[in-house]
């Protein structure tokens, strides 16, 4: 049941709106859950201001299309914008009412003509079943704070 | 050396040995912290029957113990808590960093002296003094926020 709820909560997939394991049980469809996530205080990893590098890649809110692939491998994603979304690693901690997440994304950007996936590691922690997680986003060049929205 | 690091690094922890210096120093680093609660609510949903406004109510600043050892580290508040660290964990990667601890408490206001297993999960942007994220000692659960006192 743990297992199951950490890797529910990441960003294909968010155990956010569950008040209970019992209610997350009873939910067979979780993973076509939509969220949508939200960036700010975009910087570059160093601190340093922006040079257009991070407002291109999350200058806008992603939204998920609800169609995510779940094979055996992976958890495959997209958003309404075209990014395409692999969760590539998933832990964190779930008990007592909060929780916490340290995923891995990799992403492909919709105006990235190379299709190169860039490697995005998010740390979240939320209240359980109050739908919404916070934390923060590197991916090695950009970072910022993150607000996950289970919708 | 990343195990070492974990190992080593807390908010609430002083203890800063060479090895651990930098990464103590990427998250909240060394001083006197100032922490202040919300949501505060009794973690099964029922009405806070008193217990978690006493002790959740007032944010309150650590500072040093007098009695923290390399084997017993332990932080004192200016309210008078009696703080032990028995659980350190996290990452920081990529100019962000999460914190993953547990603490016995022992508050001011308890007569009975007892301690309470308390767990919290952060995220902060490294450099930025401060870090947001969730607590629960089992009976309450709530949002902080920490942040590093100027000297």
């Amino acid at each position: 049941m743990k297992k199951f709820l950490i890797s529910a909560a990441s960003l294909g997939a968010l155990a956010l709106t569950y008040a209970s394991p019992a209610a997350m049980a009873d939910e067979h469809d979780v993973a076509s859950d939509n969220e949508s996530v939200t960036f700010s205080e975009l910087t570059l990893a160093d601190g340093a201001p922006d040079d257009g590098t991070c407002a291109e890649r999350y200058g806008t809110d992603y939204r998920t299309t609800g169609n995510a692939e779940n094979t055996l491998e992976q958890t495959h994603n997209t958003t309404v914008d075209g990014h395409d979304i692999v969760i590539s690693s998933t832990g964190g901690t779930i008990g007592d009412g909060i929780l916490s997440i340290e995923n891995e994304y990799e992403i492909t950007f919709p105006n990235d003509q190379n299709k190169e996936p860039i490697e995005v590691k998010v740390f979240a922690t939320g209240l359980f079943g109050s739908g919404s997680a916070s934390g923060v986003f590197s991916d090695g060049t950009c970072r910022g704070k993150v607000i996950i929205h289970a919708e | 050396m990343k195990p070492l690091l974990f190992a080593t690094i807390s908010i609430f922890t002083l203890a800063i040995t060479s090895t651990s210096a930098l990464a103590v120093a990427q998250r909240l680093g060394p001083g006197n912290k100032a922490i202040t609660f919300s949501e505060v609510a009794r973690t099964d949903g029922a009405p806070d029957d008193g217990t978690c406004a006493s002790r959740y109510g007032e944010g309150f600043t650590t500072i040093d113990h007098p009695d923290s050892t390399d084997s017993a580290l332990k932080r004192s508040t200016d309210k008078g808590h009696d703080i032990l660290v028995t659980s350190i964990g996290g990452s920081v990667s990529g100019g962000i960093f999460s914190i993953v601890n547990e603490y016995e408490i022992t508050f001011p206001e308890d007569e009975t002296n007892t301690p309470v297993e308390v767990k919290l999960a952060a995220t902060g942007l490294v450099g930025s003094q401060e870090a947001t994220g969730v607590f629960s000692d089992g009976t309450c659960r709530g949002n902080f926020h920490i942040e590093v006192e100027s000297d």
